[in-house]
C-alpha cells in the first residue's frame, strides 16, 4: 500500500527570521535549497529528469530549471494551486516516475515574502478577471477569506476566539525548540487575543510570519531508495482542486482535506489512530483546527480542545506542526514545502531538541488560495 | 480592482443605478451572480438578466481594520457573504457601522456612492 515513490533527499534553504539580506530572486533559495537536497540524497544535478516549481514568472520550470543549469528534462510540472501544490507535487511526481516520465523528480521552493513584501503583490494582476471583479472588489483578501471562515466556525460551534488562540500557543511552544523560528518566545492566550485586531476573529498572532525562505526534495521509486542516507516512503498521497473564491465554497468549515484525507490514508492503509506527527497548514489559526476535524481527528468543534489541552505541544500525544508552523517559524506565502520537510526531518529522527519519539507515520497537509486545492501526503519510515 | 469588460459592463451599469443583478440561462434557467459567457451548468451562451431584490441574510463577515491599498472604503467596515433572498451567495462590502453585526442578520442593497465601479454595498435592514 502505497504511492510508489520515496523522499531520498530533503533540504532547506536559508531561512530569514524574517529577511536574508543580498538575495536578489526567489530562485536563489529554491537553488541553495536544491542543491542542498541532492547533496542530501547523494545525487548530482545531471541525475535530475524531472522538475516541480511554480512561483518563478510565466514559465516556472523554464526560468527555474534554467538558473539551476538543467536543460534537460523529460518531465516538468508547474501546478500552481497556491500553497499545497508541493504536497500535491509529490503526487504528479509518483504519477510521472510510475508512468515512466522520469526517474528522478525535483520539488522546489523558494520565495521572498518578507524582502518583496512592499513590492505589489499581484496573484491576479489582470483587473478584467473574475477574482478581481467579483470578489477582491469587496475588500476580500487572505486574511479576510480566512477570517470569513473562523467566523462561522466559532458561531457555529458557539466558541470565542479563545479556540483559534490555543492553536497559536500550541505551535509557538514547539517553535522555543526550533532554532531557526522567526518568534520562540512562550505566548499565552491573552497575548494573542490582545495582539492588534488585523480582520476580525483574527488578531495578529492569529496570521502566520513572513518570510524569506525556499526548500526542496527529490523523489524516486520507493525501490531506488534503500541505497540512499535516510529514505522517507511516501504511503498515500491525494490531491483535490475545487472553489477558487471562498465566495463559491458551499461550507466554510467543511475543506477538501474531508475528501484528500481519507484517499491519502487508504491509499497508505493506515487510519488517523496510526498517525504519530501532524503537519497542518497554519497561515491562520484556523486553518489546523478545520483540518483536525475533516482529518479524523477531532469531532466536529472539539479541534480547539486538543490544543487547549496540550495534547498537540511538545510531550502530548498528537503533536501538531513541530517546527513551529507558519505561524511562529516561517511562512513564505505559499508553505507547503515546510509541512513535508518537517515531516521528513522528524521520520529521520534529526529533528534535535524538538524530536518527537518514535515517530513511524507522519501526516502533511497543504491548503491553497482560499480553502480552493489542498492535498494530503502520508510520510513513513520505512516501506509499507 | 475592477476592469469592467464587455461581459460585465451591463452588470456594473445596473448596480451604479442601485440595482443588483444576476444572469438566468435560457437553456436550463439556472441563474448566476456574476455574469459569464457561458452557463456554469449547462455550457449554454444564452442568458437574461433578472434582478435581485438585494436583501439577503449574512452567511459570514469580517471587520476589516487597516484600508486597503487604493480602496474606496475606510476601514474599519466588513467584508461579508451574503445569501441573497434567491439563493446565490455573493461577497460584498458592508460599510460603516460594523460593531453589530452578526451572522444571520438581515441586509439590504445600500448605495455604493460615487465611486464605481465598486463591489456591492449592503447595510442592516
Amino acid at each position: 500500500m502505497s504511492a510508489g515513490i520515496a523522499i531520498v533527499g530533503a533540504a532547506l534553504s536559508d531561512i530569514g527570521a524574517p529577511g536574508l539580506d543580498g538575495v536578489s530572486i526567489p530562485h536563489e533559495l529554491a537553488a541553495q535549497a536544491s542543491l542542498r537536497a541532492l547533496a542530501d540524497a547523494g545525487l548530482e544535478s545531471t541525475d535530475v529528469d524531472g522538475l516541480l516549481c511554480c512561483g518563478f514568472g510565466m514559465d516556472p520550470t523554464l526560468e527555474f530549471a534554467d538558473y539551476l543549469g538543467l536543460r534537460h528534462l523529460t518531465f516538468v510540472d508547474s501546478t500552481c494551486v497556491g500553497g499545497s501544490s508541493w504536497v500535491t507535487y509529490l503526487e504528479h511526481a509518483a504519477a510521472a516516475i510510475a508512468s515512466g516520465l522520469c526517474t528522478t523528480a525535483l520539488i522546489a521552493h523558494g520565495a521572498l515574502a518578507y524582502s518583496d513584501r512592499r513590492r505589489p503583490f499581484e496573484i491576479w494582476s489582470d483587473d478584467r478577471a473574475p477574482i478581481n471583479q467579483f470578489d477582491h472588489a469587496s475588500g476580500n483578501s487572505f486574511v479576510t477569506a480566512y477570517a470569513l471562515a473562523a467566523q462561522r466556525y466559532l458561531w457555529q460551534h458557539r466558541l470565542e476566539s479563545d479556540a483559534l488562540a490555543a492553536v497559536a500557543v500550541s505551535t509557538r511552544e514547539w517553535a522555543a525548540l526550533n532554532p531557526l523560528a522567526r518568534f520562540r518566545d512562550p505566548i499565552t492566550t491573552e497575548d494573542v487575543l490582545t495582539s492588534p485586531l488585523i480582520s476580525s476573529p483574527f488578531h495578529l498572532l492569529d496570521c502566520c510570519v513572513i518570510s524569506d525562505g525556499g526548500g526542496a526534495v527529490v523523489v524516486t521509486a520507493a525501490e531506488r531508495a534503500s541505497g540512499t542516507r535516510a529514505p522517507i516512503y511516501v504511503a498515500g498521497v491525494a490531491s483535490l482542486q475545487a472553489h477558487l473564491s471562498i465566495a463559491q465554497m458551499t461550507d466554510l468549515t467543511i475543506t477538501p482535506a474531508a475528501e484528500t484525507g481519507p484517499r491519502a490514508l487508504r491509499m497508505a492503509g493506515l487510519r488517523p489512530t496510526d498517525i504519530d506527527l501532524l503537519m497542518l497548514y497554519d497561515a491562520f489559526t484556523i486553518i489546523p483546527l478545520l483540518l483536525l476535524e475533516d482529518l479524523g481527528f477531532a469531532v466536529r468543534g472539539e479541534a480547539a480542545e486538543l490544543f487547549a489541552s496540550g495534547a498537540t505541544a511538545p510531550g502530548g500525544a498528537l503533536p501538531v506542526n513541530t517546527n513551529g508552523g507558519g505561524l511562529s517559524f516561517c511562512h513564505t506565502g505559499m508553505y507547503g514545502i515546510f509541512t513535508l520537510l518537517e515531516a521528513v526531518t522528524q521520520l529521520r529522527g534529526e529533528a534535535g531538541q524538538r524530536q518527537v519519539p518514535n515517530v513511524e507515520h507522519a501526516l502533511a497537509h497543504g491548503v491553497g488560495e482560499f480553502f480552493s486545492a489542498a492535498a494530503t501526503a502520508i510520510l513513513t519510515r520505512t516501506p509499507r | 480592482m475592477i476592469e469592467p469588460t464587455p461581459q460585465t459592463q451591463r452588470y456594473w451599469n445596473a448596480l451604479a443605478v442601485g440595482r443588483l443583478t444576476g444572469e438566468r440561462c435560457t437553456a436550463c434557467g439556472t441563474t448566476q451572480a456574476y455574469p459569464r459567457r457561458f452557463c456554469e451548468r449547462c455550457g449554454a451562451e444564452s442568458r437574461e438578466v433578472v434582478e435581485f431584490s438585494g436583501r439577503g441574510t449574512i452567511y459570514s463577515f469580517s471587520v476589516v481594520t487597516r484600508t486597503p491599498p487604493g480602496f474606496h472604503l475606510e476601514a474599519p467596515f466588513a467584508v461579508a457573504l451574503i445569501d441573497l433572498d434567491e439563493g446565490q451567495r455573493i461577497l460584498a462590502s458592508i460599510p460603516g457601522e460594523v460593531d453589530s453585526l452578526q451572522i444571520g442578520a438581515r441586509v439590504q442593497l445600500s448605495s455604493t456612492g460615487d465611486n464605481m465601479p465598486a463591489a456591492p454595498c449592503f447595510e442592516a435592514a
